[in-house]
C-alpha cells in the first residue's frame, strides 16, 4: 500500500508537471526500463484525460446556453424592432351572440335555446346611439368603447348596445364563466359581452369598434379571445387577437424630467429642491458647448481665481467654427483629444442630455405624445445615466409616431450590447400614443427649434454672468488700489504732520532752534532732511523712529537736556464683532483733520495716541450690505469696549460727516463710501463662489458621466459651507 | 475576433469564452449529421466532442491552424460521425476526403475514445473524488487547499484520499478497458 501511493504519487507529480526537467528524465527512463510503471503511467494519464473531459463538457454545456442566450437576445432585439402593435389585456366574450362576423359557425345564440347561461345572469348596461355618428360609451366599470358610425349592418339609426361585464376575478366566477381555451387555461384580464340591436335584432358588426379596458398593469401578450358556446354551456376561448394598448398620457408638467439624482444630490447639498423655479434655472444653467475636456475642466476644476479662463474656453469655441450640423459635439468619457488639449471635432458625437434639450420638452405642447408618458419618464431617467444620452434622447423624439418598444429596441442597439436597460424597456413591450402625425410633426419642430434657443440662451446667460462678475470683481479690485493708495497717501501725510509736530516739540524741550531745512507742508521732506548737518540730524532720526514706530521718545542730548513726547496704547474690544462680516476702527487726529485705520491685534483695535494730538474715533463694520457704527470723542488710553449699532445709510453719512467738517481729503463719509463698494463685493464674491461651488458639486449628479474622473480632483471637493 | 484569438484562448484555458465564440459552428455539424441519418441528439454529441478535440490539439504545443475553425472543426465532425456510423455498423457512402486528413483525424479520434472511456470510468466514483480530482488536475490546487475546500483535516488526509479515488477510478477503468 505504501507503496502503491508513493509511485501513484511519482506517477501523478510527473503528469500533473511537479518534475523539473531532471527528474522527468530519470523517470522517463525508469518509463523506458519498466514497462508495468509505463502501462501505469499510461493508465493514469488517461485517467487525467478523463477528468479534463469532464471539466471541458462542462464548460461546453455553460457556453451553450450563454451563446443561446446571446442570439436569443439578438433575435428579441430584432423582432421587437419590426413587430407591431403589444398585446392587450382582454378577452371579449360576445355572450354566444355570433355579433363578430369571423366567429366560428357553431356558435349557438342564447336566445336560440330556451337556456339561460350564467354569464347572462350579469346585469345588462343598456345605452341608445345614433348609429350615424361616432359615439363613445362608458360602462361602469370603465370600458369605453368608441363606436363610428355605421359600425353596425343596419339601417336604422337608432342602436341599442347592450353591455355586460365581469372584469375581476370574482365577477368572472360569480358567472360562472370558464377562463379555458380549448384544454389550455388562460390567464385573464376580465371578460365582457357587447352587442348592439336595432329593432329587437341582434346586428353584426362590420365596422372596428375600439374597447379600452382599464387594467391597474399591462401584461405582456395579453390577447382578444372571443368566446363560443360549448354544449355544456359554457364558453371556450377561441381565435384569439392581439390587442392594441395605447400608452396613457398625463400632463407632462406633472413628470420629473430632471436627472435622476439632480434632486437628491441638491437635498444633499443642504438646498430648496422643493422650489421648481430654483431647480429649473440651476439645472437649465448647466448647459454646456463645450468639448469634454473643456467642460471637464471648467465645472470639475476651475477655481474663483481661474474665472477668466471660463470665459476664454467660451470665446475659443465660437459657433463660427462648428459645421452648422452639429454645432455641440461633446467628446464622451474615454474619447481622445489631441496633444493640445482641444477635442477633435467629430461630426454626430455623442453627447449627454443637455439642459436645454429637457427644457424644450418639458413642456405642455408635449402633452398627448409619448413624452407625456410615466414610460418616457422612466426612460428619460435611464437616458440621463448614459453619455450619449443626448442622442438617445434625439433618437426617441424624432420617432414620436412609434411604438415606445421599437424605440427602446433601437436604444437598445445605440448603448451597446453590455448595456441591459433598454433592453429590459425593449421587453415590456409598451406602445405608443394615439396616433396624431400633424402633433408629432409639430413636436419635432418645435422641439428642434426651441432646444437650439434655450442652448443660447443658456450659454448666452451663462457667459454674461460670468463676464459681468469679472466686470464687476475688477471694478472692485481697481477700487481696492486705489482706495489702498488713498490711505497710504493719508498715512504720509499725517506722518509728515505728527513728525514735523514732534520734531519741532523736541527742539522746544531741548531748548534749540531747528535749522529751517526742512520744508514743512510738503511730501519732500524725507529728502530734504537729510541735507540737514550732523548734529540735528541726529535728533530729527530719533524722532523720526519714535513717530514711526508711534513710540514713545525720550531723548537726552549731549548737554543733558531731555525731550519726552509721549505714545500711549489705546485699545478697544468690540463687544458685537461677530455679528459683523468685517469691522474698521479709525483714529481721527483732531489736530490734522485726518484719520487712520487701527490695527487689529488678536481681538482688539489697538493705537498708540500721541500725548500732543486729540483723538476721536469712528468704528464701521458690516453685515452683508447694512452698517453699523459707534463714534467716539477724546478717546483716551488704556483699554475700552463698545457696539456698532446698525445704521441706515443717511443716519451713516450723517454721523461721519460730523467727523469730517474740516477734512482736507478724503472724507470719512468717502470711506464710507468705498466700504459700501468692499461690501457689495464681498456679497457679490460669496454669491459667486456659492454659486460655483453649487454648480460644481452638483454636476456630479447631473452628468454622471463625469462622475468618474471627478473624484480623484481634490480641488472639486470645495466644502460649500465653507464658502457660507 | 478572429480563429487565431479563438485558438489562443483556448491555449491559455480561456474554455467558456472560446466555447461561446465556436458554438455557430453547432449548425454545419448538426445538418452534417441529420444528414448522415444521425438525430439531433447525435449532432450536439459530435460537436462536443469536436469541441474537446479542438481543445487538446490547441493545447499541443506543435499545434498550427491551417484551415479555417469552421473547417477543421467541421472535419473533426464529420470524421467522428463516420466513426460513429462505422461503429453502428451502418454502410455509409464515403465521399472523396483525402486521406492524410482521414488518418490524422482517426488517430485523435483513437486517442479520445480512450480518454472517453477514462471518463465514463469517473463517472462510477464518489462525489467527493470528482471534485478532488477537479480541483487537482484542472484548478491546479494545492493538497492543503483542497483539504481546505473539502473540509478535510490535513493535507496528508487529502493525499490518502486522492490515492484512493485514483485506485477507485483505475480499477473502474480497467474493468472497463477489459470489457471492450
Amino acid at each position: 500500500m505504501r507503496n502503491e501511493l508513493e509511485q501513484i504519487e511519482r506517477i501523478v507529480a510527473y503528469l500533473s508537471g511537479q518534475f523539473n526537467n531532471e527528474e522527468n528524465r530519470a523517470f522517463e527512463k525508469e518509463m523506458a526500463d519498466n514497462s508495468a510503471l509505463n502501462t501505469e503511467v499510461n493508465i493514469q494519464r488517461e485517467l487525467m484525460e478523463g477528468v479534463k473531459r469532464r471539466a471541458l463538457k462542462t464548460a461546453i454545456a455553460k457556453a451553450k446556453s450563454t451563446y443561446i442566450r446571446n442570439k436569443l437576445l439578438k433575435v428579441l432585439a430584432i423582432t421587437l424592432a419590426v413587430a407591431g402593435l403589444i398585446a392587450g389585456s382582454i378577452w371579449l366574450t360576445n355572450n354566444g351572440h355570433g355579433t363578430e362576423k369571423n366567429l366560428p359557425a357553431e356558435t349557438h345564440g342564447a336566445e336560440e335555446s330556451s337556456e339561460v347561461f350564467d354569464d347572462e345572469l350579469l346585469p345588462v348596461q343598456t345605452f341608445e346611439i345614433n348609429s350615424e355618428r361616432d359615439t363613445i360609451i362608458e360602462t361602469q366599470n370603465g370600458i369605453v368603447f368608441a363606436i363610428p358610425s355605421a359600425a353596425f349592418n343596419t339601417t336604422s339609426d337608432k342602436v341599442k348596445i347592450e353591455v355586460r361585464e365581469a372584469l375581476t376575478p370574482s365577477d368572472i366566477m360569480k358567472a360562472g364563466l370558464s377562463t379555458t381555451s380549448g384544454n389550455e387555461m388562460l390567464e385573464t384580464g376580465g371578460m365582457f359581452s357587447f352587442d348592439g340591436f336595432a329593432n329587437g335584432a341582434k346586428l353584426e358588426i362590420q365596422k372596428e369598434i375600439i374597447a379600452e379596458i382599464p387594467t391597474k398593469e399591462t401584461k405582456a401578450g395579453m390577447q382578444l379571445f372571443s368566446g363560443v358556446r360549448k354544449e355544456d354551456g359554457s364558453l371556450d376561448w377561441q381565435n384569439p387577437k392581439p390587442l392594441e394598448t395605447y400608452l396613457n398620457t398625463v400632463d407632462v408638467m406633472s413628470l420629473d424630467f430632471y436627472p435622476p439624482n439632480y434632486i437628491s444630490g441638491l437635498k444633499k447639498l443642504g438646498k430648496d429642491a422643493n422650489n421648481k423655479s430654483f431647480t429649473d434655472s440651476l439645472y437649465y444653467s448647466l448647459e454646456f458647448r463645450e468639448k469634454y475636456s473643456a467642460l471637464k475642466d471648467s465645472l470639475v476644476g476651475f477655481s474663483q481665481r481661474e474665472v477668466p479662463q471660463v470665459i476664454i474656453t467660451w470665446e475659443n469655441d465660437k459657433p463660427a467654427k462648428k459645421s452648422p450640423l452639429n454645432k455641440t459635439p461633446i467628446v464622451p468619457v474615454g474619447s481622445k483629444t489631441t496633444s493640445t488639449g482641444a477635442a477633435v471635432q467629430r461630426p454626430g458625437e455623442t453627447n449627454y442630455i443637455r439642459p436645454s434639450q429637457i427644457r424644450a420638452i418639458w413642456n405642455q405642447k408635449f402633452n398627448g405624445s409619448i413624452v407625456a408618458t410615466k414610460e418616457f419618464e422612466e426612460r428619460l431617467k435611464a437616458m440621463h445615466q448614459y453619455c450619449e444620452g443626448g442622442e438617445l434622447l434625439n433618437m426617441y423624439l424624432n420617432n414620436l409616431g412609434k411604438n415606445l418598444f421599437e424605440l427602446d429596441s433601437i436604444a437598445y442597439s445605440m448603448t451597446g450590447k453590455s448595456e441591459k436597460a433598454f433592453l429590459k424597456f425593449a421587453e415590456q413591450k409598451k406602445g405608443k400614443t394615439r396616433p396624431n402625425n400633424d402633433l408629432y410633426k409639430k413636436l419635432q419642430d418645435y422641439y428642434l427649434t426651441n432646444q437650439k434657443i434655450y442652448e443660447d440662451a443658456a450659454i448666452k446667460a451663462r457667459k454674461d454672468y460670468l463676464k459681468k462678475n469679472e466686470a464687476e470683481r475688477l471694478f472692485a479690485q481697481q477700487k481696492k488700489s486705489e482706495h489702498r493708495e488713498i490711505l497710504q497717501k493719508l498715512k504720509d501725510s499725517l506722518y509728515t504732520k505728527e513728525f514735523e509736530l514732534n520734531v519741532n516739540e523736541a527742539y522746544r524741550q531741548l531748548g534749540k532752534k531747528r535749522y529751517s531745512n526742512v520744508v514743512t507742508g510738503t511730501n519732500t521732506w524725507r529728502y530734504t532732511a537729510r541735507l540737514s548737518s550732523g548734529g540735528w540730524k541726529n535728533v530729527d532720526q530719533y524722532v523720526r523712529a519714535s513717530t514711526l514706530n508711534r513710540t514713545t521718545l525720550n531723548y537726552t542730548d549731549e548737554n543733558g537736556k531731555k525731550a519726552v513726547i509721549e505714545y500711549k496704547t489705546a485699545s478697544f474690544t468690540i463687544q458685537n464683532e461677530k455679528e459683523y462680516d468685517r469691522i474698521y476702527v479709525y483714529a481721527i487726529p483732531k489736530t490734522f483733520n485726518s484719520f487712520v485705520r487701527m490695527n487689529r491685534i488678536e481681538n482688539k483695535f489697538t493705537y498708540n495716541l500721541n500725548e500732543l494730538i486729540d483723538y476721536d474715533l469712528v468704528a464701521i463694520g458690516y453685515k452683508g450690505a447694512s452698517f453699523g457704527i459707534f463714534a467716539q470723542n477724546d478717546i483716551q488710553d488704556g483699554n475700552h469696549t463698545f457696539s456698532l449699532e446698525t445704521k441706515s445709510p443717511s443716519e451713516a453719512d450723517k454721523i461721519l460727516t460730523s467727523f469730517s467738517e474740516n477734512s482736507l481729503i478724503p472724507s470719512l463719509t468717502e470711506e464710507l463710501n468705498y466700504l459700501r463698494i468692499e461690501a457689495h463685493e464681498q456679497i457679490r464674491n460669496k454669491n459667486f463662489n456659492l454659486n460655483e461651488a453649487l454648480r460644481r458639486n452638483i454636476i456630479p449628479y447631473v452628468f454622471p458621466c463625469l462622475r468618474e474622473d471627478r473624484v480623484t480632483n481634490t480641488r472639486a471637493s470645495i466644502d460649500i459651507e465653507s464658502l457660507k | 475576433m478572429s480563429d487565431q484569438d479563438i485558438i489562443g484562448l483556448l491555449k491559455s484555458q480561456q474554455n467558456h469564452k472560446a466555447f461561446v465564440k465556436l458554438y455557430k459552428y453547432e449548425n454545419v455539424v448538426k445538418k452534417h449529421v441529420l444528414s448522415q441519418h444521425g438525430t439531433k441528439q447525435d449532432a450536439q454529441d459530435i460537436f462536443q466532442e469536436a469541441l474537446i478535440i479542438l481543445h487538446r490539439k490547441a493545447n499541443i504545443e506543435a499545434f498550427e491552424l491551417t484551415s479555417s475553425l469552421n473547417t477543421l472543426i467541421f472535419g473533426i465532425s464529420k470524421n467522428l460521425w463516420r466513426d460513429q456510423l462505422r461503429k453502428k455498423k451502418t454502410i455509409l457512402q464515403e465521399n472523396n476526403n483525402t486521406i492524410a486528413d482521414t488518418i490524422e483525424f482517426d488517430l485523435s479520434i483513437e486517442q479520445e475514445k480512450k480518454f472517453r472511456l477514462a471518463e465514463n470510468a469517473l463517472e462510477n466514483i464518489a462525489e467527493q473524488c470528482k471534485k478532488l480530482l477537479e480541483l487537482f488536475y484542472i484548478k491546479k490546487e494545492s493538497m492543503i487547499s483542497i483539504a481546505n475546500l473539502l473540509g478535510m483535516s490535513s493535507e496528508n488526509a487529502a493525499k490518502t484520499q486522492k490515492y484512493k479515488c485514483l485506485e477507485k477510478a483505475r480499477e473502474n477503468y480497467v474493468q472497463l478497458l477489459s470489457n471492450q
